[in-house]
């Protein structure tokens, strides 16, 4: 594995993991917000979710074409739930 | 071409999922190999802490034990906040009891709250045993870790659950013939044995492996996942409140007041969850006219964990409220729980969890191995490996079977400790940690294969001896609880035969393997494993 292949992984690794948990965090963090029950339902049904959120986003980087493709749907995944939960005043 | 360049090439999707499952799986294998050997065996938790005190039977009368409660309580807690009492049951002894004192009553020593817990016999009166954390070792280590801060140790344990999941799909997606595999099992082959086991004990109890696994991150979901509750909540004390829906107990009124008949008040409760045991009784300012009974429902009495609370009032023993019905979501998550922790299973369901469980844990045993298998074909001079080779091959056996002799040996260390040891309870798990770093040392310093036999082997040897020093030193042997049916300790000791015999089984089948090998062998199943590679890649 040469260098390019390592910095392929080490892409990877970054967009899935800590890219992953941002994820995490801002969705569940919208959906708690957005969700039309009690904010007691929506706050736990955000967080039941997020783990499906989470393990789904791993095997996806590691299935994409490239680390790059995994990065620009971070940013594309990341767009909505950041706009929504500015544009609601959020944390 | 390497899968690993920057671009992966159409084909590669099972190849790039079987080595995120490899790396995902040896990353963190050691650690969940302890924590399912752990989780598995802390099905029998209570059984455990039974064992684990061999001075009390069972309890047979609940209402004697709860009266000898209330009366010890009364003599030696009067002035108190609240009373905490744990009820017996079948698979728990006694009672506990618990008291907090008001700040000004407190003595020097107690600081408002109580001292150690004391527990109620099944004769009603306090009994003195052994200071032992029983099962209760067992289930922390498997999501606490031990001697790290809890949270470090919840937040290892949450990582690799992470990576545990992420194992198990990309497990499945790299599985070709997963159908045809389940009756797939080809011994003596080398790795090729090694992969079919791996994949048998997976693809059998898949089910469980999921859902242990999310369920396991569930129940620590605040703490993994708090932005659902930062969003909408000013603090996490606010959400567990709004969670809990537990009525605030009234402060004190001054008054005294005789406290109402406690064992009324259970009856009542449990009348009205149409029969189901209660587990634990709060009493706040017990003698006063504002008192309040808080009854608990018992964890194992329904599968959805929270709620079951029935409050009186401590002076007439009017029902006061019942805990709400739980909103759906909330009740999803307390399913979840409660498949985790499995409190709710009768006997034959909770064997069943424990196998799969069991199952579990052999199969990140033999993942772990089948990394060593796959690359001992390609090493140079398999008497000399590579350090990142020999490495693994060592955590394997200083885990897979230094981790079980240490459990055996807390279970000695609690039978052998003397009684008036300083710290006893914290030196029974120190003993089994002290065993399990001579394990490892073992491991690095022998032979492979001797290793592995020889941890075995002693662990087997250890298991298969505690039941016949039960039955030769404590009251509690097969035979004394077999004569009064006490079936936890009976199972208790058959079941650490039964471990015992497969230790040794385990050991002479690597024994076995050892003297059987030669090195004609190895020319013909480097080629057949060669095959088998190309096949699975």
């Amino acid at each position: 594995m040469g260098l390019d292949g390592l910095l392929s992984v080490l892409g990877r690794v970054t967009v899935a993991i800590p890219g992953g948990y941002g994820l995490m965090a801002l969705w569940t963090a919208y959906l708690a917000r957005v969700l039309s029950q009690s904010r007691l339902e929506a706050t736990v049904t955000a967080s039941l979710l997020s783990f499906a959120l989470g393990i789904g986003w791993v095997v996806y980087v590691f299935a994409a074409r490239s680390a790059r493709r995994g990065a620009v749907v971070l940013a594309a995944g990341a767009t909505l739930p950041a706009l929504g939960l500015l544009a609601m005043g959020g944390r | 071409m390497p899968i690993w360049s920057s671009r992966r090439p159409a084909k590669g999707l099972r190849q790039s999922q079987a080595l995120l499952h490899t790396w995902s799986g040896l990353l963190t294998g050691w650690v969940l190999y302890a924590i399912f050997l752990n989780g598995a065996v802390s099905y029998w938790r209570e059984e455990i802490t039974r064992w684990a005190r061999p001075e009390i039977g069972a309890t047979e009368n609940v209402e004697r034990v709860l009266n000898g409660a209330l009366a010890y309580l009364a003599e030696n807690a009067a002035g108190a906040d609240s009373w905490t009492i744990t009820l017996p049951g079948p698979r728990q002894t006694g009672a506990v009891v618990d008291w907090s004192l008001p700040k000004d009553k407190a003595s020097p020593r107690h600081d408002g709250a109580s001292d150690t817990d004391v527990l109620i016999g099944p004769e009603g009166r306090p009994v003195a045993v052994r200071a032992t954390e029983g099962g209760d070792v067992f289930y922390r280590l498997h999501f606490d870790l031990r001697y790290v801060p809890v949270l470090w140790g919840r937040w290892i344990v949450g990582a690799c659950t992470m990576f545990m999941a992420v194992a198990i799909v990309s497990g499945v997606i790299t599985h070709k013939k997963i159908f045809a595999d389940i009756f797939t099992f080809r011994p003596g082959k080398g790795q090729r044995s090694w992969l079919d086991g791996h994949n048998a004990l997976a693809v059998l109890a898949l089910p469980f492996h999921a859902m242990i696994t999310y369920t396991g991150l569930v129940t620590l979901m605040t703490l993994y996942v708090p932005w659902g509750v930062m969003a909408n909540y000013e603090s996490r004390s606010a959400f567990f409140s709004e969670l809990a829906a537990r009525p605030k107990p009234a402060a004190a009124s001054g008054e005294p007041a005789p406290l109402y008949p406690v064992a009324l008040a259970v009856k009542a409760a449990e009348t009205s969850w149409s029969g189901a045991r209660a587990g634990s009784v709060r009493i706040t300012h017990p003698g006063d006219a504002a008192s309040q009974i808080f009854v608990v429902r018992h964890v194992g009495e329904a599968l959805v964990d929270g709620g079951g609370v029935v409050a009186f009032d401590g002076a007439s023993g009017r029902r006061l409220s019942a805990s709400p019905a739980m909103t759906p979501a909330v009740a999803t998550r307390g399913a979840l729980i409660g498949l985790h922790a499995g409190r709710f299973a009768p006997l034959t369901l909770r064997w069943l969890f424990f196998l799969s469980g069991v199952a579990g844990t052999a199969m990140v045993a033999t993942g772990l191995v089948l990394w060593t298998a796959k690359r001992r074909e390609k090493l140079a001079d398999p008497a000399r490996p590579h350090f990142g080779f020999f490495v693994v091959e060592r955590l394997n056996i200083g885990f897979v079977a230094g981790l079980p002799l240490a459990m055996a040996g807390f279970l000695w260390a609690n039978r052998l400790l003397p009684l008036e040891t300083v710290g006893r309870a914290g030196w029974e798990v120190h003993l089994m940690f002290l065993l399990w770093g001579a394990a490892l040392l073992h491991a690095f310093w022998r032979p492979a294969q001797r290793g592995w036999s020889e941890l075995f082997g002693l662990t087997g040897l250890l298991l298969l001896a505690l039941p016949v020093y039960n039955m030769a030193a404590t009251k509690r042997g097969l035979i004394d609880s077999a004569a009064v049916g006490d079936l936890p300790l009976i199972g208790m000791d058959l079941g650490l035969m039964a471990a015992g015999i497969v230790f040794v089984g385990l050991a002479f089948s690597v024994h076995r393997r050892r003297s059987s090998s030669r090195p004609g062998r190895t020319v013909r199943s480097r080629s057949s494993a060669a095959a088998a590679g190309a096949a699975v890649e």
